[in-house]
């Protein structure tokens, strides 16, 4: 059994992936569009495991999901439970409570426990290589660790809400103590929510997980005598409503779209055409192995990461200099060019529809070469190697013969990279020498790029060079 | 160890290469000679690259840990002399 949980901090958001680890399947059980598709994807391939389905608990409030787009990109459905047909905009793959899904040993039960929100369901999970018996459940807004999912987040539109806020608290109660609160303490209980998250109150825990045998015995909401009780105990403890809720919900209802602010100018072809007669650099935000795939020729790659996206653009490229972004999907590029316009770069706009959209209008596509580590130290002696790295991290250990460009200083110094060679540019793992890649084929190189890096090449355990500090 | 007090915090994660180290750099560059500055990242890298990166520049690593989720967490006291 493969059990991951990642924890995204600024939300107090968990999302999941479970897998069997002899048949190689699992799901992705409520992705958040802040990490982004490409970050599932990503760990699908480092676990070595094919998706089967995208699995969403319920419609979030607080956070925009990316499961439409990873499922999507994946090629597998995206299911949520049956009673949101007809309230969001979207196609998806409808569950039925009791329905069991199967991922190799990895048996999932889906248990229907609205009230939070009307289509929220559990998921009770069995690892059936070791037997049937239910070990964990994935309890998304329904049970919290030392709180419950606050009812109170309507859109105040009689269709989509389905439920008043008084029946939605009794309808949770409910759900709560007749199918969660009846399976065996072991049961260990993975939220979606902890710590500071706004869909909790302040009795929310930091801790991501429990047993439903704790939270039986000291679940403070859960502990009042009845549904009166509990849905007045939640409301005096529940925190402000999450910003922009009505919007984010109407987004993960796809009723609306994800806005930027009113400076992201969706760009045509045509336009993004006009903006490289005026010199402008195509900004690739995606990752470096997307890029490395197929990307807009001439453009310059750097990742998105939003913590530290305009403070890496900052330390790599001049401010002046005008940019048109491309991300994927559409979200992220909005996001991209806000961040870019707050740090002080002059944005024209982000490309509309993606490569796509730029292939479709018959628009060339340039690739860069990718080599394993494997693939370059059989071949060494044909490449010029570039370290994308910084100083401090060159001299702890490098490839013999490589030449230092560092990210940080790679657009203005690219000339300096020796010419008698094609070039081959790692870095620690693949972010920065995506970004080195990208400029010395700006500046007319024959690139590779070396997927894995550093890392990689230590891993195979191939030699390196070190230097003492000075 | 013995209970080291930091004087700042810089909290890098979620940070991508090499910000971590650029982060700190600014901070330190706030701080005096000989104050603690407590960094946590969540950078894989930032293992080996802090501790390589605070050789380098002359400051003292006082201690490096990780908690059970992962995070790391770097004690630099900030070198005496002035550069």
């Amino acid at each position: 059994m493969i059990f991951k949980q990642y924890r995204y901090e600024p939300a107090g958001q968990a999302s999941y992936v479970l897998a069997c680890g002899t048949a190689k399947q699992g799901f992705v059980v409520d992705p958040i569009a802040d990490l982004g598709p490409d970050f599932y994807l990503l760990e699908a391939a480092d676990l070595a495991i094919t998706l089967v389905a995208v699995l969403e608990t319920h419609i979030h409030a607080d956070y925009i999901s990316c499961a439409r787009e990873l499922a999507l990109q994946a090629g597998v459905p995206h299911r949520l439970h049956e009673s949101a047909i007809g309230r969001v905009s979207y196609q998806f793959s409808p569950l039925k409570d009791g329905q069991r899904l199967r991922a190799g040993k990895v048996e999932l039960e889906v248990l229907w426990t609205p009230g939070h929100t009307p289509e929220h369901v559990s998921y009770l999970v069995e690892d059936r290589s070791r037997g049937a018996e239910p070990w964990f459940v994935l309890t998304g807004d329904s049970l919290l660790v030392g709180d419950v999912g606050r009812p109170d987040l309507l859109l105040g539109d009689a269709t989509l809400d389905v439920m008043d806020e008084g029946e939605r608290a009794a309808t949770l109660y409910r759900s709560i103590k007749e199918r969660l609160f009846i399976l065996p303490d072991y049961v260990e209980v993975y939220p979606n929510h902890y710590g500071g998250s706004s869909c909790g109150g302040v009795n929310l825990s930091g801790k991501a997980s429990s047993t439903i045998g704790i939270e039986r015995l000291l679940n403070l909401p859960m502990l009042q005598p009845d549904a009166a009780g509990f849905a007045s105990f939640v409301r005096e403890t529940s925190r402000p409503v999450p910003e922009g809720y009505k919007t984010i919900k109407s987004i993960n209802l796809g009723l609306a779209e994800r806005e930027g602010a009113a400076s992201a100018v969706a760009l045509n072809v045509q336009a993004v055409d006009g903006a490289f007669m005026r010199g402008a650099v195509v900004l690739d935000v995606r990752p470096a192995m997307r890029f490395a795939a197929g990307h807009i020729p001439g453009a310059v790659n750097l990742q998105f990461n939003r913590p530290d996206l305009a403070d890496r653009a900052l330390l790599a490229l001049p401010t002046d200099l005008e940019i048109i972004i491309h991300g994927e999907p559409e979200a992220v590029a909005i996001e991209a060019v806000d961040l870019l316009i707050g740090a002080g770069f002059r944005v024209a706009g982000y490309l509309r529809g993606g490569l796509a959209s730029w292939e479709g209008a018959g628009k060339p596509v340039s690739r860069l070469r990718v080599l394993s580590v494997t693939d370059l130290q059989e071949h060494i002696a044909d490449f010029q190697v570039i370290d994308a790295r910084e100083r401090h991290e060159y001299r702890r250990g490098h490839i013999e013969g490589a030449f230092l460009l560092p990210s940080s200083s790679a657009w203005a110094n690219a000339s300096e990279a020796p010419k008698n060679l094609a070039l081959a540019v790692h870095c620690g793992e693949v972010a920065r020498s995506g970004l080195v890649a990208s400029i010395l084929t700006r500046a007319g190189r024959n690139v590779s790029l070396v997927a894995g890096g550093m890392s990689a090449w230590r891993d195979h355990g191939y030699p390196e060079v070190t230097e003492t500090a000075k | 160890m013995s209970k080291v007090i930091e004087d700042r915090m810089l909290d890098a994660r979620g940070l991508m290469c090499p910000m971590p180290v650029v982060k700190a750099s600014r901070e330190l560059m706030l701080m005096q000679p000989g104050q603690v500055l407590k960094v946590i990242a969540s950078d894989r890298a930032a293992r080996t690259d802090f501790p390589a990166w605070v050789e380098d520049v002359g400051h003292e690593l006082i201690h490096s840990g990780q908690e059970s989720d992962g995070t790391l967490v770097f004690y630099v006291r900030k070198r005496q002399e002035a550069e």
